[in-house]
């Protein structure tokens, strides 16, 4: 059994990494169960809450993320510091994650067998 | 060595280098690829940082002009130390 890592630190909107994310995710959820999300960086403001998707005439990016409970991928992490340097805390967001400090993602990296960046 | 840090865009323009310090293991290695060979510009802040723990890809830094601009204490890998250090490494994590 693999251990993956998917590492999101790029925005939403100013690319499609979040969305290659998703489907690489769920895709993989199916043959590996032990996969974990690390949002850090930039990457928390793709779970960001109150984004109108339909102002720019796109999909609803934010949503997509809401289908990982879904599938049962579970493990979902926020690098706490990233949330903070930019004003917000976990109220701000859409789902229910589980926080992590610098020593705690020092972990995770080590713990994983293959990283995936987005 | 636990894990390999990919970096490849200059201190400047992104902040994967800082980010990607702030959580590295002490057993850890970093290489610098494409614009992150910028951040061991000798006399710099990242350069001095990076001491003992960074290493630059030669051709990168080559093709701009840093080859004898290197921060003390910063190595260099060719192509084939690129790869080598990949497999000598438990995983690589691309800072992209």
């Amino acid at each position: 059994m693999t251990h993956l890592l998917f590492h999101l630190r790029k925005p939403p909107h100013g690319s499609t990494a979040g969305e290659e994310a998703v489907e690489a995710i769920l895709a993989s959820s199916v043959f590996e169960p032990t996969l974990t999300v690390l949002f850090e960086g930039d990457g928390v403001l793709q779970l960001l809450a109150d984004q109108q998707a339909d102002t720019l005439g796109t999909r609803d990016v934010a949503a997509n993320w809401t289908a990982l409970p879904v599938y049962e991928v579970e493990d979902l992490r926020v690098h706490e510091p990233s949330l903070r340097q930019r004003g917000l805390s976990q109220a701000d967001l859409i789902l229910d994650v589980s926080l992590v400090d610098d020593a705690q993602m020092t972990a995770l990296i080590a713990q994983a067998d293959q990283i995936l960046g987005f | 060595m636990a894990t390999l840090h990919l970096i490849n865009k200059s201190p400047g323009s992104s902040d994967a280098l800082k980010a990607c310090l702030r959580v590295i293991a002490a057993d850890d290695a970093i290489l610098l690829i494409e614009d992150a060979v910028y951040a061991a510009l000798a006399g710099t802040e990242t350069a001095g940082t990076l001491a003992g723990l960074g290493t630059a890809l030669m051709a990168d830094l080559e093709a701009r002009g840093l080859q004898r601009r290197l921060g003390e204490g910063i190595a260099t890998v060719d192509e084939h130390g690129f790869v080598e250090l990949c497999t000598r490494c438990d995983r690589v994590m691309s800072w992209f």
